[in-house]
């Protein structure tokens, strides 16, 4: 009862001493700095900044990034000065013994004055959240592309970032605390806290400072998104508190017995104060910091609800690459839920529900799995729970292995001498796979090691092939008349893996690295389908990785391919070497669509939105000639091609000919961003829900130019990019009466 | 206990060794009687400030060897400053905070009604500065201040260490006579430390003397001067002494003649003066000045010089 009494004594002192120490403008200034930057620099900048194909609320993007500028250096120096100020004001002014020669307790008066440092720190990440805010609401008004006027203010995000960023500090607040208390001059703690801030950001670039305090502002804003598990806190942030409590501790017995000596070893038994405090920390530490295994839930499971417009009757989980359907999933009312006893090997499924983009998920037999799906027609988002959690964080992070090194080894591999080049690979080889065993996610949870097994033998065979395939070519070239001896440590990465592991044939990965070293080992010739789909079956054995090295030919030639007579005799002639009927139908499914987008079909029908969202089909272009522009905010090439485009819809004026620009984004904000500032002769739309109109139009890869006639029939569903010369000529030939201003 | 014989603040054989070995206070039994204005007094560096630093608890001392009003300091720590204020060297001050806001500082601490604030700042005359902050204070209006923090909450013991420091002639005869009003009217017990011997003899009751940590003397300033003799000397100078020398060393045994020829009588008792001066007038030497000898600074100064 006393310290309690004691402790509001001293609070209530404390806050008094705040007025006048400038404690409340070094709060505003830290506060405003990185918030207004950042909004003038959206300001300022020219384009949208919101590409992702996600739906991305603009004010949790403005909170976040105004988070991130402020966490890693601005806020431990901001709490390296708070913790001084406070503390020099009464070192100055000989406070310290003006305060203890008070009736009030000492830890009372050191937890009070620590409690001023906290809620100091609280004023400044309020004040940050309030003018990241008032800098939202300012590009809201200046830039009404970017979205905000259309996004809710995630306050419970905010709140919960915010928070998280407090507690981040405590650690930093509680040390920079024993030194100020400790240390009566101002440089000594600031040295202190500004060495140990610039050493937290080195220890974060290289990914190794998961223990060090003054890292943890900057590891909890570089999450902004917290537990995926749900829990309050991330274990850096428990760390912190720990930190805390620790160096509250350490420095309350220093300050009181005044020295360090006198404080843990006079008498001797003192030494207890100092250790059994660290080791309870150690131990808690490694408790905190345990990667954590998740196990199989035992019955697989997936469940999860679809948060969108369009009614949904069934989802689909789908294998690649030929989106074999795996599970059909009934949906009820936005929900499902379904158990099944079907044995499905662990890999990469795509989940596939409406319209929305499918997403890629690791599930297999016993795991459970929970999906959210958020849509508003054109955006989606999805999150994932579960068992596979960690995996599939793994994937979404999109680990590969093509790290500045391997290309470098790739590709300069031919300067080496086999020793060289092997001790290389192997180093290589090490840091990608402990890379893959390092893996954790910000809830400290670890892939199950059925995961890690599969992902480290990807691994292994890529560097396999580098070396088996790459490397011993370019030394036939540079050497023809040795023949190439690896040194035995490379057998270290051939014993991990072989080329014909079963348990891999389901990886589309794996397919892809078969593929590139039959290729290359069978000098498969590019050049020449025939020859190419000849020399495979007759060398590689029946299976998916031969099956799938053909129905990529056969695909890739019927797609290039212009002549249906010549498409007609490779699919009659080589399809049948395709051992799995499903591939075989999937490629006469792809020859039939491309026979239905000839001249004179019926053009597939479609719908899109105009700026002023207005709902457009084919109808509404009836009676005249339709040129198509297919194109996204994101596509580099389009962007390319779209002012040439223009131009022709310029020059040609024609009423019975109209322009049209078709994108297929997801973002409608970042459609709407790029889309207003286009030739008014153009008419610019958005496909309602891309897939119906991809789909049917054969479309796979943007942009693409199509061109329709006034009796809705296709007259060239592929036509040449309109930089070149043929496109306008195709118009002209097409269309009569084309008048050129 | 009996209130009566208790002291307010004793000590007994208090210790205290720097770094290296230097013992500042050695064995030091201080015992302050309740209610006296009590001089602690030193040459700089003779342990006065370390003394106090002991018995306010602001420097670790092992031994139990410290009590305030009979309750040992290190078991009654913090509660035993309820009663207790303390001005130790320079004033501790807030010098971002204005001057009544400091003390408003110690009325949180202490959980104190805000009205005493402007009573402390009437007592110590900074009600007209009370809004200024305190860095642009001069050194006598910090040291008002001080006090005045040390005052605040009412306390029946004052340790006071160096009170006059900073002040100009006219703050030190107010402080003065505000510590005499507090001891006579309030009953307060103060403890002043101090180098200024005139100062000590002009306020306290009590005085206790320490030179080079060890204390020299604790009393009534009675006790002193009836110890050393104070006041039965007289020194007495005359025109021409080198002609008188023998007559006056004949008359008066108890003279001795000064190398500067001044005589200097060993007086039974005060009135004893005037006898002599009668004398030695009526048998026609010329008397220039004759003056009482002050023992107890001339003893203090030798004590403490060397």
């Amino acid at each position: 009862m006393t310290f309690i009494s004691d402790y509001k004594k001293a609070f209530k002192a404390e806050w008094l001493k705040l007025k006048g120490s400038g404690m409340f403008w070094l709060a505003l200034i830290m506060s405003v700095f990185i918030p207004v930057l950042y909004t003038l620099a959206l300001l300022i900048q020219n384009r949208s900044s919101i590409t992702n194909v996600n739906t991305v609320n603009p004010w949790k993007e403005q909170i976040v990034n105004c988070f991130q500028g402020f966490g890693s250096f601005f806020f431990p120096i901001f709490l390296t000065l708070v913790v001084i100020r406070l503390t020099q004001m009464e070192h100055r002014g000989g406070g310290w013994k003006l305060i203890e020669t008070q009736p009030v307790l000492k830890p009372a008066l050191y937890l009070g004055k620590f409690s001023m440092a906290v809620l100091v720190s609280f004023f400044c990440i309020v004040g940050l959240v309030i003018f990241s805010l008032v800098g939202g609401a300012f590009i809201m008004l200046n830039k009404p592309a970017y979205g905000f006027s259309q996004a809710i203010i995630p306050f419970s995000d905010i709140a919960g970032l915010s928070f998280r960023l407090l507690i981040s500090g405590l650690g930093i607040l509680g040390i920079q605390f024993l030194f100020s208390v400790v240390i009566s001059g101002f440089l000594g703690p600031f040295g202190i806290g500004l060495a140990a801030t610039i050493t937290g950001n080195i220890l974060n670039a290289f990914g190794k400072a998961l223990w060090w305090p003054w890292s943890a502002p900057a590891l909890t804003v570089s999450n902004p998104d917290g537990s995926a598990t749900g829990k309050y806190l991330l274990h850096y942030e428990w760390l912190s508190i720990f930190w805390m409590i620790l160096a509250l501790w350490l420095g309350y017995q220093w300050y009181q017995r005044k020295t360090f000596k006198r404080a843990f070893f006079k008498p001797f038994v003192r030494v207890a104060y100092l250790l059994v405090p660290i080791l309870v920390f150690s131990f808690l530490f490694l408790f905190i910091n345990k990667p954590v295994q998740l196990l199989a839930y035992g019955k697989t499971v997936i469940a999860g609800s679809i948060d969108s417009k369009e009614k949904i009757q069934t989802a689909y989980l789908l294998s690649e690459p030929l989106f074999d359907t795996i599970l059909e999933i009934p949906v009820d009312k936005n929900r499902f839920h379904l158990k099944t006893e079907k044995n499905i090997p662990p890999a990469v499924y795509y989940f596939k529900a409406g319209s929305m983009t499918a997403m890629r998920i690791f599930f297999g037999s016993n795991d459970s799995m929970f999906i959210n799906v958020m849509s508003d027609g054109k955006n989606s988002k999805f999150t994932t729970g579960g068992n596979r959690l960690p995996e599939n964080e793994f994937i979404k992070k999109n680990f590969q292995n093509d790290s500045y090194q391997l290309y470098y080894l790739e590709n300069f591999s031919y300067e080496m001498k086999p020793d060289v080049f092997a001790a290389e690979l192997i180093q290589q080889w090490r840091s990608e796979t402990d890379k893959i065993d390092n893996f954790k996610t910000a809830d400290k949870l670890k892939p199950a090691d059925d995961f890690i097994q599969l992902q480290k033998k990807l691994i292994s065979l890529n560097f396999l092939k580098l070396a088996d395939i790459k490397y011993a070519r370019t030394f036939r070239i540079y050497h023809p008349n040795d023949s190439l001896k690896l040194p035995a440590s490379v057998n270290e990465i051939r014993k991990s893996v072989s080329y014909n592991d079963s348990s891999l044939l389901g990886y589309l990965q794996y397919r892809e690295i078969m593929t590139d070293y039959f290729q290359q080992s069978l000098k498969l010739s590019l050049s020449n389908d025939t020859a190419y789909i000849l020399k495979a079956v007759n060398n590689i054995p029946s299976g998916s990785v031969r099956d799938y090295l053909i129905y990529n030919r056969i695909k890739e030639a019927i797609g290039r391919t212009r002549d249906s007579m010549q498409r007609e005799m490779l699919i009659l002639n080589y399809v049948p070497l395709i051992s799995k009927t499903k591939i075989q139908q999937t490629l006469i499914a792809q020859h039939e669509l491309l026979k239905s987008l000839h001249r004179g079909k019926e053009a597939p029908n479609f719908y899109a939105s105009a700026l002023n969202k207005d709902t457009f089909s084919l109808e509404n272009f009836k009676g005249r000639y339709v040129v198509i522009d297919v194109w996204a905010s994101w596509c580099g090439p389009c962007k390319v091609q779209s002012p040439n485009f223009e131009r022709l819809a310029e020059q040609f004026t024609n009423t019975n000919v109209a322009f049209v620009a078709l994108s297929v984004d997801d973002n409608s904000w970042s459609w709407r961003f790029e889309a207003t500032e286009k030739s008014f002769r153009v008419l610019q739309l958005i496909a309602n829900g891309k897939e119906s109109f991809l789909k049917p139009y054969g479309i796979e890869t943007i942009p693409r130019f199509i061109l329709l006639g006034p009796d809705g029939k296709i007259i060239n569903a592929q036509m040449p990019y309109p930089s070149e010369p043929e496109f306008e000529d195709i118009l002209k030939r097409e269309i009569p009466g084309l008048n050129i201003y | 206990m009996n209130l009566t014989n208790t002291y307010a603040i004793e000590t007994s054989g208090l210790n205290y060794t720097f770094k290296y070995g230097r013992k500042v206070v050695n064995e030091v039994s201080l015992q302050v009687p309740d209610q006296s204005i009590f001089g602690f007094l030193g040459p700089n560096g003779a342990g006065k400030t370390t003394t106090i630093r002991l018995i306010t608890g602001m420097l670790e001392n092992e031994p139990d060897n410290i009590f305030i009003r009979g309750k040992s300091l290190k078991k009654n720590i913090p509660g035993i400053f309820e009663s207790m204020g303390t001005l130790i060297e320079t004033p501790s001050l807030y010098l971002h905070l204005s001057g009544r806001d400091n003390l408003r500082v110690i009325t949180r601490l202490r959980n104190m009604n805000e009205i005493r604030v402007e009573e402390v700042l009437e007592i110590v005359g900074l009600q007209n500065d009370a809004k200024r902050k305190v860095k642009e204070y001069s050194l006598g209006m910090k040291q008002r201040l001080g006090m005045g923090m040390a005052l605040l909450p009412d306390p029946s013991l004052l340790i006071l260490d160096e009170p006059a420091n900073g002040l100009d002639p006219a703050g030190i005869i107010e402080v003065r006579e505000m510590l005499i009003r507090l001891n006579r009217e309030y009953g307060k017990t103060i403890f002043i430390s101090s180098h200024l011997l005139g100062e000590v003899e002009k306020t306290c009751t009590h005085l206790g003397i320490i030179h080079k940590g060890v204390l020299k003397f604790q009393g009534t300033l009675a006790e002193l001067q009836k110890d050393i003799g104070h006041g039965k000397q007289v020194t007495i100078k005359t025109t021409n002494p080198m002609q008188w020398k023998n007559f006056i060393t004949e008359k008066f045994p108890d003279v001795t003649a000064t190398v500067n020829n001044e005589f200097i009588f060993q007086l039974q008792d005060a009135d004893e003066v005037t006898r002599i001066n009668q004398q030695l007038v009526e048998a026609g030497v010329p008397v220039k000045s004759i003056r009482l000898n002050e023992g107890l600074e001339e003893w203090f100064i030798k004590m403490t010089s060397n």
